[in-house]
């Protein structure tokens, strides 16, 4: 066997962004609707299809709405899923 | 991300090769407590029972994510500054490499050159400055450029000792440009894209060519290196990546940097870093803008006015920004390739490099109802782009503004005129801007350099 060992060429981040923190939590998944986001990649959606089942048996009342689109998503879509959903679990498969 | 900013909590599923790439996507966003699940695997050619085993194993995870907020400053993961592949050769190992990082979008879709330590320290005896020495901040991400990132990434591109330091420079001119103008310009959902001229000995010095200077080919291989080197610094120090920080609509093969030298020997003017303050002995490299290119051919003309009448008919295109004044820095401007054989025409006419540039910019002029057509006027059009002191063009019928014929660019100076080619009469034009051209010495990162 050969072994090649290289260096990153990505560098460190210092910039002038001004770092937010994520939104709220949800209190539980005892209800409320979870969005499952696909990016199209090979098998995320077997994965997500894996979480929506796990899900199901958890948490009956909590419902679940399956999305597709490509990486990086369109805003259109984004706005749907945040307005029809209270989280998701997103999949790029990658 | 986007969705927290949407105030829904978002929980992506990140194969664990990648979570590094997450957590630095997630700090350029401006969002480091980004929370996630990691998976050991990528799911792409997993097998179906891996893929299944490894989403069961991540169940509690996404939940607890879903339900309970993490403290930002234990997520932050350091990307680990080396990597090893295995192959069952060092080739099969290259294409590890290729495969992972073209994967992660660290180069520009051509195999990559392996940036191994040795091949690294190489590439930094063409400079005299410290590998830890951190020249700027690249935009649009502001990544930290020390000098072995630059060489790291000029490795990767194939790049030469000898031309560091024309990159370094490069680097430096675009540092140089105001920081929103610099994101605008890179992050734009057009296809803008740097251009570098280098003037000076050391184009000859190290074979940068000042000929047939931007196609593919052996005269090319100093001209490519560097550019392929600057677009390699843009991506992984500036976290250039398209659909991340370049928004670019459609892209262009104008983002495989052109790198080009200027025919100083032929021309019959005087330097573009000349004209820009410089000795004509520096060596100097100057980044501008383009947005296109244009070939104009000629097919006779004999005399400077013909020919430069020829010019000035073909910069006749694209539009007109009302936003920014004569007097502003900012704007449209186009950039002219004159070969030797039409410059020197034009230069033994008489007509000097500002002569030029003043009658092009008498005769390249067009009609305010072909160049605003980009923007609706009427009904509900985006003011934004008409400024208040334009507004009574609204009133005017498409038969009145067509009558109103004026100047493509608001000023001569915005034509930049510059000698290259080979010994053949075809112009070159290329729409350019928004910036008004950077230049950066590049003397002073050469080896042996006096500090």
């Amino acid at each position: 066997m050969a072994q090649l060992e290289v260096l990153n060429p990505v560098a460190e981040i210092r910039g002038d962004l001004k770092p937010h923190g994520v939104s709220p939590r949800l209190a539980s998944l005892e209800g409320g609707t979870l969005g499952l986001l696909w990016s199209g990649t090979t098998n995320g959606d077997v994965a997500l299809r894996r979480v929506e089942g796990h899900m199901r048996q958890r948490f009956p009342k909590l419902q679940m709405k399956f999305f597709q689109g490509d990486h990086p998503f369109a805003e259109r879509l984004l706005r749907e899923v945040a307005e029809s959903c209270d989280g998701v679990v997103i999949a790029t498969a990658d | 991300m986007q969705l927290e900013n949407l105030g829904r909590p978002a929980v992506t599923i990140v194969s664990g090769r990648l979570e590094g790439d997450a957590v630095e996507s997630a700090r350029v966003f401006g969002m480091p407590g980004l929370q996630y699940v990691v998976v050991p695997w990528i799911y792409r050619n997993l097998d179906p029972d891996r893929v299944v085993q490894q989403t069961d194993a991540a169940i509690d995870d996404i939940v607890r994510e879903l339900t309970t907020l993490r403290p930002a400053e234990n997520r932050r993961v350091e990307a680990a500054a080396r990597e090893s592949f295995e192959g069952c050769n060092q080739l099969d190992a290259l294409e590890r490499m290729n495969e992972a990082f073209l994967g992660r979008d660290w180069g520009d879709g051509y195999p990559l050159l392996p940036p191994t330590a040795e091949a690294v320290e190489r590439l930094l005896t063409g400079t005299r400055l410290a590998p830890d020495h951190v020249l700027c901040d690249v935009a649009p991400g502001w990544g930290l450029a020390t000098v072995e990132k630059v060489a790291i990434n000029a490795a990767m591109a194939g790049a030469k000792p000898e031309q560091l330091p024309v990159i370094l420079a490069a680097l430096k001119a675009l540092a140089k440009l105001d920081p929103e103008m610099a994101r605008f310009f890179l992050m734009s959902t057009g296809s803008h894209a740097s251009l570098l001229l280098v003037n000076g000995p050391v184009a000859k010095e190290i074979g940068i060519n000042a000929r047939a200077a931007m196609g593919p080919g052996r005269d090319n291989q100093a001209n490519l290196m560097i550019g392929r080197s600057y677009t390699l610094c843009l991506k992984n120090i500036g976290h250039w990546y398209p659909g991340l920080m370049d928004m670019d609509t459609l892209g262009s093969v104008r983002k495989f940097t052109v790198c080009v030298a200027e025919n100083e020997e032929a021309s019959p003017w005087e330097p573009f870093h000349v004209e820009r303050g410089f000795r004509r002995d520096e060596s100097v490299i100057t980044l501008m803008g383009t947005r296109g290119e244009i070939d104009v051919p000629d097919q006779g003309n004999t005399t400077p006015e013909g020919l430069l009448k020829n010019i000035a008919f073909n910069c006749t295109f694209g539009q007109k920004d009302l936003r920014h004044g004569a007097d502003s820095d900012v704007g449209r401007r186009i950039i002219l390739m004159v070969p030797p054989d039409p410059a020197r025409v034009i230069g033994e006419g008489g007509i000097s490099k500002e002569g030029a540039k003043e009658f092009i910019h008498f005769h390249a002029r067009k009609s305010l109802l072909h160049s605003l057509a980009f923007m609706p006027l009427r009904g509900k059009g985006d003011l934004r782009w008409l400024p208040r002191q334009w507004h009574w063009l609204r009133d005017l019928s498409d038969k009145e503004l067509d009558a109103i014929v004026e100047p493509v660019v608001d000023r001569a100076d915005r034509y930049d005129l510059l000698c290259v080619g080979a010994d053949r009469a075809k112009f070159q034009i290329m729409p350019g801007g928004p910036f008004s051209p950077s230049s950066e010495n590049i003397d002073q990162y050469r080896a042996g350099a006096r500090q």
